[in-house]
């Protein structure tokens, strides 16, 4: 094995990376302001012209099925972007109507929905309450009044006059015949008298035969009569209480007449609400029973004392008016978002109130939903809070295609249950619906929900971040001053600014672009708002938002702090100066919560003859992913490709992540391994002052991977905390140079010329690097020049090949 | 001439019982008068001989008050209702009399009811009986038997109304200067101490003299008697005066001297049971 000292000193053709290129800085003096407060604020986001064409014609278009589902990675702002749009739509909007659910006097268990102009419902309810209150008292005063009990009198001593006389009759014509009415036990009977007492049956027949005879059929006759009579009593009755209903009627409307004409007057452009008060009069005068005092609150009244009052039991409920939406504060149409988005809130309810013992509902129990209070406007919701709610989802999807919204209860929309509960009436429904979601929710509704393109048929499409030039930088000063203005923080001065905008290019990790995550952005400067209060400013500087870049890190930096600490204690095995054979540092990234960061590890490769086999062990134990195993894969046939062309790869070689046990994915590492492999076959030692990151495709090109950043600086940590030694740095793909916006440490090690970061286009600038020695390119017949990485591969698979070949000659089979 | 102090003292008080309604708040008052008074009670079960014979005619049918048809008068369900009726009626004193922890005692007798009544009013001082009511109408009414009784008998008589009165209503009696009325008085008096009631007494008189004289006696007899009393003038000596007042406001029970009706006493009682809502108390010593 050739050692570093010993290996021809291959010219370096690849440079490290200029500290301009590590880091793109915004240049505060380029800032044509001081602070943030000299800036105008933004009404759009800057960026988002795709997304923001989307909304215009998504809330322009009036066609069924053009709602919205506004998709974005979380903190793009969409939320407050679509909010603050629909506001200012909306206000020039027409005004919503009211919502109203009265009593259906025909069927009470099919309420009926009153939609009326804003402001209406709550003075229709005043006014109900108001006439029970009158009717309260004008009601009981009149069927308390002298006129009316003379009247009821009246017809009470017609009908008794009338039964007396039929009975007085009855007895005039008995004395006539010495008959007279007796009481039973069950009823009357005639029976024949002698001086004033009833005959006896002795005496009876002491009389002469032809009395007896007489006198039988004089009993027959009045007794026919009697029962006739008797008959007759019923009828006679519900005579009287016919009367006496139609004077109640009377009496009633006279009462409850001149109330409703004052509000068939006040509401007479509202036909639907003069057929209710018509209803409403209707159902009084069938029902004035209501409003007289029971028995009991006559006996309480009389105790205290006080006048008779009648108790607001369910009586007067018929009466009420459940207004569900009250638009009256409302400045054109409504834009309602709802957090909680179940089937209830959405829908809406009929709610129950235990009463002796069971649940019983009506009309005033009718809840409104999130659609109720957004008809006629906007409706903002979460998509992936609304997915998780039972039902809403389909709930929401039929009220958009039925455009009407029919509350009634999961079960009852299932068929599950057939009690008797209400069924109020479907409310028309004319809402624009905004959906807000991730991505994959998009994708994923679009591909297994068939109906969701018919009912969201405009995505509204966030960018996720935009380039990175001057019209940005501006968008964004301003953008930073709306943030300010409108959460009252501290203003930020130039240097803030600047900062703030190479933070949210870190975030888009690409120096050619900022992050649209404002959310995240917005929590940098709340946090360094109040690191500039801690430290007394009146003015956020680049020290505050740098400080609140650096404290949001550090509270979520506990598991890199403790992946390093293993890394120094030799608890991870990670080499970070010497060289080894089959041996180099690879880079991964972890994300933990909100932060992600880069760790070294370490990348073996061991080779023995064998049958062109390259095993991932990875793959082999469930702990690599698809990606990785492709990408190991594809080494493999770079690997078979360029050396083996002309005789059978005739190896065994395994990969292995070291100290790695909570699985690998992706193919960043490719580019790693195939390095570890190609110095096991060279069995030339690479430089562990190193780590590599980058994928490998079949022509041995390196290609770009994602978290360089994290990746470099976490290498950098592991050096640094054993101390830069001027040999370290890492090789990314040249493909990420414009990735890098490197924490400023790094960039300071840098420009000292204690680290190092070279961009790689190929394995063999990358071999070259790691060994220090050429990777070679074939010559005119076809081979590598001598000494070579190349070249020393080749040689050891050409013998592997030639080895496998008399190993199979001599045993007759194949080595395993 | 009853002495101020002097109460009119019911020992035994005898209930008319059919079972009915009326019968039963008969019952009710004559207990409470009874547990006031400390008087025993005694219910009377009367078998009407009237009907007996007319279901023991052949042809005899009655006309049931609940039924469309008539049916004949069978002589054994009639016996058999009776001896139900009675056993309910005994029952419900039986309840009635352990609940106020009276002495009481009940008889089944057969005679015609009339007679019964008043041969049973000779042992007692006071019958007590429903208001009756008409036949066919309902109306509230003295019936045949109980006038027959009221006219005829010196026993004071007690007619019960089934309307219950508000338990606020005060108890009132009627004066008239005579005795029978000093002993009413005296009577109400002692009743609305024990049941802790408000004492109204309607005073008679045609004139401003009269009325003085006679408020003056009242106010003399109440101080004796340790009772305050409301005291409402009555102009005129006349039965619809006094039917009037006491429709003019809620009154629990009304005792009234018999000197204060007119010579025709039973027209008179017709008047004052008919168209008074309360309990009436016929005080004839």
């Amino acid at each position: 094995m050739l050692g570093f000292d010993s290996q021809r000193q291959a010219n370096m053709p690849i440079e490290p990376l200029p500290i301009e290129s590590l880091y793109r800085r915004c240049d505060p003096s380029q800032l044509a302001f001081e602070t943030t407060a000299d800036l105008g604020e933004l009404t759009d986001l800057p960026g988002q012209t795709r997304a923001i064409d989307a909304v215009r014609f998504g809330i322009g278009i009036k066609r069924q099925g053009y709602n919205l589902f506004v998709l974005g990675n979380p903190g793009s702002g969409k939320h407050a972007m679509m909010g603050e749009f629909l506001k200012r739509t909306a206000v020039s909007g027409p005004a919503p109507l009211d919502l109203c659910y009265i009593n259906n006097f025909e069927d009470p268990q099919r309420p009926l929905a009153l939609r009326v102009p804003a402001g209406t419902a709550a003075k229709l309810r005043a006014d109900m309450t108001e006439l029970v209150r009158d009717l309260k008292s004008a009601i009981p005063s009149l069927f308390e009044s002298d006129d009316y009990r003379n009247r009821r009198q009246v017809i009470d001593e017609e009908f008794k006059t009338r039964q007396e006389a039929a009975f007085e009759q009855l007895q005039e014509r008995g004395k006539t015949k010495n008959l007279v009415l007796v009481r039973t036990p069950a009823g009357f009977a005639v029976a024949p008298v002698r001086d004033g007492a009833v005959i006896s049956p002795e005496d009876f027949q002491k009389l002469p035969e032809a009395e007896q005879r007489q006198t039988q059929a004089d009993i027959e006759v009045l007794q026919a009569t009697l029962e006739q009579t008797i008959r007759q009593m019923p009828k006679w009755d519900k005579e009287r209480r016919e009367r006496m209903r139609e004077l109640n009627r009377e009496v009633t409307m006279f009462a409850v007449g001149h109330v409703m004409d004052e509000l068939r007057a006040k509401y007479r452009d509202l036909p639907d609400i003069t057929a209710y008060l018509n209803a409403v009069e209707k159902d009084v005068i069938e029902h004035v029973d209501a409003f007289l005092a029971t028995a009991a609150e006559k006996s309480q009244a009389a105790a205290e004392g006080a006048p008779t009052r009648l108790a607001d039991g369910d009586r007067f409920r018929r009466y009420q008016v459940n207004a569900l939406v009250d638009s009256s504060a409302i400045v054109g149409a409504p834009v309602v978002y709802e957090n909680n988005p179940t089937y209830m809130n959405l829908i809406g309810a009929v709610e129950h109130m235990a009463e002796m013992g069971t649940f019983v509902t009506d009309f005033g129990l009718i809840k409104g939903g999130a659609l109720h209070r957004a008809n006629g406007g906007y409706l903002l919701l979460d998509a992936h809070k609304l997915l998780m709610q039972p039902f809403a989802w389909e709930a929401l999807k039929r009220a958009l295609h039925s455009k009407e919204i029919r509350i009634e209860t999961p079960a009852q929309m299932l068929s599950l249950v057939s009690t008797v509960t209400l069924t109020p009436q479907p409310v028309p429904l004319d809402v624009k619906v905004v959906l807000l979601g991730d991505r994959w929710l998009y994708y994923l509704l679009s591909q297994h929900d068939f109906e969701f393109h018919e009912l969201f048929k405009v995505a509204v499409d966030f960018e996720d971040d935009m380039p990175w030039n001057a019209e940005a930088t501006a968008a964004y000063a301003r953008l930073f001053a709306t943030m300010v203005r409108r959460e009252a923080l501290k203003p930020l001065d130039r240097g803030a600014v600047a900062r703030a905008i190479e933070h949210s290019a870190r975030l888009a990790e690409d120096s050619a672009k900022l992050s649209m995550q404002i959310g995240y952005l917005a929590d940098v400067l709340r946090e360094a708002d109040y690191w500039a209060g801690e430290a007394g400013r009146a003015v956020i500087d680049a020290r505050d938002v740098q400080l609140a870049i650096d404290a949001q890190r550090k509270r979520s930096d506990r598991v890199r702090e403790r992946s390093q600490e293993m890394i120094q204690r030799g608890l991870i095995l990670i080499d970070t100066d010497g060289a080894k054979v089959g041996q180099v540092n690879g880079l991964s990234v972890l994300s933990v919560g909100s932060l992600a960061f880069g760790k070294p590890s370490r990348i073996t490769a061991k080779v023995r003859l064998g049958r062109g086999e390259v095993v991932d062990i990875e793959r082999q134990v469930e702990l690599g992913g698809p990606i990785h195993s492709k990408g190991v894969m594809i080494l493999s046939a770079f690997l078979a490709a360029r050396y083996a062309r002309e005789h059978p790869l005739s190896l065994w070689a395994s990969l292995v992540f070291e100290q790695s046990y909570g699985g690998v994915e992706g193919d960043s590492a490719s580019s790693a391994e195939l390095y570890a492999l190609l110095s096991a076959l060279a069995e030339l030692p690479i430089k562990q002052s190193f780590a590599v990151t980058g994928s490998v495709n079949q022509h041995g090109d390196v290609q770009v991977i994602g978290g360089v950043n994290e990746k470099i600086e976490g290498f950098f940590d592991t050096c640094a905390a054993r101390g830069l030694n001027g040999e370290q740095g890492v090789l990314m793909p040249a493909g990420n140079v414009t990735h890098l916006m490197l924490r400023r440490d790094v960039v300071a090690a840098a420009a000292a010329g204690r680290f190092r970061i070279y961009p790689v286009r190929t394995i063999d600038e990358g071999i070259e690097l790691l060994t220090g020695v050429t990777a070679g390119a074939r010559d005119g017949d076809g081979r590598f020049p001598e000494g070579t990485v190349n070249r020393r591969v080749e040689d050891r698979l050409i013998a592997l090949a030639e080895q496998r070949r008399r190993f199979g000659a001599g045993s007759g089979g194949e080595p395993s | 001439m009853t002495a101020a102090s002097e109460v009119l003292d019911f020992r035994r008080i005898l209930v008319a019982l059919d079972a009915s309604k009326e019968s039963l708040a008969a019952l009710e008052a004559a207990a409470g008068l009874a547990a006031q008074l400390d008087a025993e009670l005694t219910g009377l079960f009367i078998e009407d001989t009237d009907l007996l014979n007319l279901a023991a005619l052949p042809f005899s049918r009655e006309a049931p008050a609940l039924s469309r048809s008539g049916r004949l008068l069978d002589p054994e369900r009639l016996a058999r209702d009776f001896k139900s009726m009675a056993a309910t009626a005994r029952q419900a004193l039986a309840r009635t009399a352990e609940a106020s922890h009276l002495q009481w005692s009940f008889r089944t007798t057969r005679g015609r009811i009339g007679a019964e009544l008043l041969a049973a009013a000779r042992e007692v001082d006071l019958i007590a009986v429903g208001k009756g009511r008409r036949p066919l109408s309902g109306q509230v009414r003295l019936g045949r038997h109980t006038r027959t009784v009221a006219t005829q008998t010196t026993c004071s008589m007690l007619f019960a109304s089934t309307v219950s009165s508000p338990a606020e209503a005060p108890l009132a009696a009627v004066y008239d200067g005579s005795a029978p009325a000093r002993g009413a008085l005296a009577l109400a008096a002692r009743l609305s101490e024990r049941e802790g009631k408000r004492l109204l007494v309607f005073v008679l008189g045609d004139s401003p003299a009269t009325f003085a004289e006679h408020e003056i006696a009242v106010r003399e007899q109440l101080r004796a008697l340790g009772v305050s009393a409301a005291i409402r003038r009555v102009r005129g000596a006349g039965l619809a005066e006094i039917v009037r007042a006491v429709r003019a406001e809620p009154v629990s029970l009304l005792v009234v001297g018999a000197a204060a009706l007119p010579s025709d006493e039973g027209a008179a009682l017709d008047m004052l049971v008919e168209q008074s809502a309360c309990t009436v108390l016929l005080v004839r010593r």
